[in-house]
């Protein structure tokens, strides 16, 4: 059942679209809940779907040869998880594995593109709210691996 | 403070012997100006006669030579690569020593090293000099915590001050405003003035109650209208003689708007971060604390003098906060010209020239200071 | 000379205190529990700090971890980064410590009161905020909300996990941990600390920040509570230098016109602003 544009509105990554981009989007929306342990999407398959977080926490992972899966980085509340739905080839790079319960706004990607590419002005409020939460995550990432915490233990 | 310094008296080297030999009876120890290795240093004297007499001084940017004079002056020189800070702020001074006794469970005992020195007499201090023990005093004594070591020698400290006649070339003290006229600070001022081919006579003035204690046990003479004409002519002769100096309106914003200013990697590469001119400068702070361990169960606690040129001086756990030689040098002059003045409300500059002197590069503060002034992106006020 | 002002005190003498414990918290953080020989209490504001020594080995700043309202046991988190608090770290119970202190400028706690309080820590930035969490649950109400961000390289570098978990529990603080690497028995949080920022809500008037970490670290976790219209004059940092002196009279830890010791360590980001990002100042 896709989720109502009053429910769609008060996500903050939504806040500020006008009423008729709210409706398009809402009728390529589901809203789902995933359990603890369950997986979003998995590393190397279709990239058709964008994620929405609106509860729950989410770590994105991969696999390391001799060391196993590992997780690169956690995603919370309000964020996107996952891009590889903008891009070619389309393919997820990491896995998405719910850490806390999830209820996420699941827009199909693919009719997504399409819609942003027939309507400039609605692709355009996308991206632009795309672009901050990027931008927000790679400042992050870099401090990240910038080891931080000073001498080795 | 009552003013004095009105009465001025005339008298001649015997009577300033005479006040040395008063000093000494009164249990001062007595440090004065002598020559030692082609170099005027500070050193306990005996008489007037210790003194460097008829020797003079050239100084330029890394350059010191003593030349003889053709007169009989006690004070015929500038400042010298000692200033009188390692008397009251030693290079080296024992803080405590603690004892661990040989049983575990005892607590060790902490025998705080409370000396019983003579009280110091100064004797001939310059102006800029007597400006750098007011800063001293400002930086150890006031505030929270007062330095107890530097307290106990301050506190019985006796100054006889001069007037400089003869400053170098490397000194600045009047753009700094802090001489060559003495002005306060001291018990005692004394102007040598030429007395053609006659032993130079002295005027003296008391510049505390301990002075005029002094000066009333001692023959003299009123000065007369010619006299004091005479010592007036000296400080001007002085004055003119002050060919370098620092404009300082506005420099402590100078310095805080040019912390990138490139003359700073120009300066870098000629620094050798040898730390001469905080070891010369007589208002240089900087110490460290270290323990040292003396015999079986007993450590001493030393604080012993330090420079920021130093590569650890300032860091963290991380690693020094000013690897390169340019922030170091950065670190000295912007503190010492600017955020000195935020720090404790006056310069920390004298203008007495000795880092200029003896640096072995000759880098000149006054030149870099213009130069900074001169091309400053920020325009400050002068 | 005439006049020279007059106190009675040699700040350079320091006191033994015992150690009464000693705890590993991670392969090279200690803490240790001391006490006056002479008894006496110890008294100190939160953000304040000790210069201590090992009998020989040096002196070093130690930020004061313990309980304020419990003021008959010192307690120092130390990590091991250098001579002298490797000499610490061979200490046991029984040893003696010196101790010199308190000395600095602490937490503004006066200006926090029924306010929302977010604590930023990382690593062994924790330390200097404990004393905080202990007024936090010896006097429940003095804050209106206590939220503590905790960072640090990996699940081995957090401290205090059981004491933290427990004051979550009790409702004291609002708890987020992150952790820079992953292991496989981590599973919370993997990420910079100040990723934890941009999901927590607050009310700006009335909320306010302390942090204590590396100095890259506060630096981004301000420009991000800013970017959340978080009032400047709301965010204070501890900073860090070495120290000798703990007076002002020592020269090693200055900072352009600040000295740690005694204008700090705890300052007003808006004071420091400027000078945190000139090189090797």
């Amino acid at each position: 059942m896709n989720p109502s544009p009053s429910l769609l509105c008060e996500h903050p990554f939504l806040k500020g679209m006008s009423e008729p981009f709210i409706h398009k989007l809402s009728a390529i929306a589901t809203h789902l809940s995933f359990k603890a342990q369950s997986y979003l999407f998995v590393e190397g398959q279709k990239a058709d779907k964008f994620f929405l977080l609106q509860k729950g926490l989410v770590a994105l992972e991969t696999y390391f040869p001799e060391r196993g899966i590992l997780v690169i980085q956690t995603v919370g509340i309000g964020h996107v998880v996952g891009w590889s739905w903008i891009c070619p080839p389309f393919l997820w790079h990491f896995s998405a594995r719910v850490i806390d319960p999830v209820d996420a706004f699941v827009f199909d990607a693919t009719c997504l593109r399409q819609m942003m590419e027939e309507d400039p002005s609605f692709g355009y409020e996308i991206i632009k709210r795309i672009i901050p939460l990027m931008l927000e995550r790679l400042q992050a990432t870099r401090l990240q691996f910038l080891d931080i915490y000073g001498p080795p233990s | 403070m009552a003013r004095f310094g009105s009465n001025k008296f005339k008298i001649t080297k015997r009577e300033l012997q005479s006040i040395l030999d008063a000093l000494k009876r009164k249990g001062f120890k007595t440090i004065g100006p002598t020559v030692s290795k082609d170099a005027i240093v500070y050193e306990e004297i005996d008489s007037l006669n210790d003194l460097p007499i008829g020797i003079g001084d050239e100084q330029e940017a890394g350059s010191y030579r003593l030349k003889k004079r053709t007169d009989a002056t006690l004070f015929g020189f500038a400042s010298s690569p000692h200033s009188w800070k390692q008397f009251l702020f030693p290079a080296q001074e024992k803080i405590f020593s603690i004892h661990q006794p040989t049983e575990k469970t005892s607590p060790p005992l902490i025998d705080p090293s409370v000396r019983q020195d003579p009280p110091l007499a100064f004797i001939g201090v310059r102006s800029c000099d007597l400006q750098a023990i007011a800063i001293q005093n400002r930086v150890f004594l006031e505030g929270p915590y007062s330095h107890a070591g530097y307290k106990s020698k301050a506190k019985g400290l006796f100054i006889l001050a001069v007037n400089c006649a003869y400053p170098s070339a490397t000194c600045f003290c009047s753009s700094m405003g802090t001489g060559p006229r003495a002005k306060s600070g001291f018990d005692l001022l004394v102007t040598e003035i030429l007395n053609g081919q006659k032993e130079p006579f002295y005027l003296i003035e008391a510049g505390s109650s301990q002075g005029e204690e002094i000066i009333a046990q001692i023959e003299k003479t009123d000065a007369t209208e010619e006299d004091l004409k005479k010592e007036k002519d000296v400080i001007q002769n002085a004055e003119k003689q002050i060919h370098r100096r620092i404009e300082t309106q506005g420099i402590k914003e100078l310095f805080y708007n040019n912390l990138q200013h490139p003359r700073w990697e120009e300066i870098a590469q000629r620094c050798l971060s040898c730390a001469n001119c905080t070891f010369v400068c007589p208002t240089c702070f900087c110490s460290t604390l270290i323990d040292i361990p003396k015999k079986a169960q007993e450590i001493e606690r030393w604080m012993v003098w330090d420079s920021c040129f130093t590569l650890n001086f300032t860091h963290t756990p991380a690693g020094s906060v000013r690897k390169s030689v340019l922030s170091r040098y950065r670190q000295w002059m912007t503190h010492k010209l600017a955020s000195w003045i935020d720090q404790f409300g006056i310069s920390g500059c004298v203008g007495c020239g000795r880092c200029i002197t003896w640096c072995p590069v000759g880098i000149d503060i006054t030149e870099e200071a213009e130069i900074i002034r001169k091309t400053s992106p920020v325009k400050t006020p002068s | 000379m005439d006049h020279l002002p007059d106190f009675p005190e040699n700040p350079f003498i320091p006191k033994p205190f015992v150690i009464e414990e000693k705890k590993r918290e991670s392969p090279s953080v200690f803490s240790l529990y001391l006490r006056p020989i002479d008894q006496l209490p110890f008294y100190f504001l939160p953000g304040q700090f000790n210069m201590l020594s090992a009998i020989g080995g040096g002196e070093a700043a130690i930020s004061i971890a313990s309980d304020p309202t419990n003021p008959h046991i010192l307690i120092h988190t130390l990590r091991i980064v250098g001579n002298v608090t490797k000499a610490l770290s061979k200490l046991d119970k029984n040893d003696f410590v010196l101790v010199r202190g308190p000395y600095g400028r602490g937490w503004p706690i006066d200006l926090v009161k029924r306010k929302t309080l977010i604590l930023v820590a990382g690593g062994i930035g924790l330390p200097p905020l404990l004393p905080l969490l202990y007024i936090a649950q010896k006097n429940k109400g003095y804050f209106k909300n206590l939220i503590l961000l905790y960072g640090a390289r990996t699940k081995d570098d957090l401290l205090f996990m059981p004491l933290l978990y427990k004051l979550k529990a009790e409702q004291i603080i609002t708890l987020h941990v992150s952790v820079d690497r992953p292991s496989r028995d981590w599973k919370g949080q993997v990420g910079t600390v100040t990723a934890l920022i941009p999901s927590i809500s607050f009310d700006n008037k009335e909320t306010f920040v302390f942090s204590c970490g590396p100095e890259i670290m506060m630096r981004f976790m301000a420009r991000a509570f800013i970017q959340k219209n978080l009032p400047k004059e709301h965010i204070f940092f501890s900073m860090e230098r070495n120290m000798k002196c703990a007076i002002g009279i020592c020269g090693h830890c200055q900072l352009s016109p600040f000295f740690i010791c005694k204008d700090g360590p705890v300052f007003p980001y808006e004071k420091i602003e400027h000078l945190l990002t000139v090189e090797e100042l």
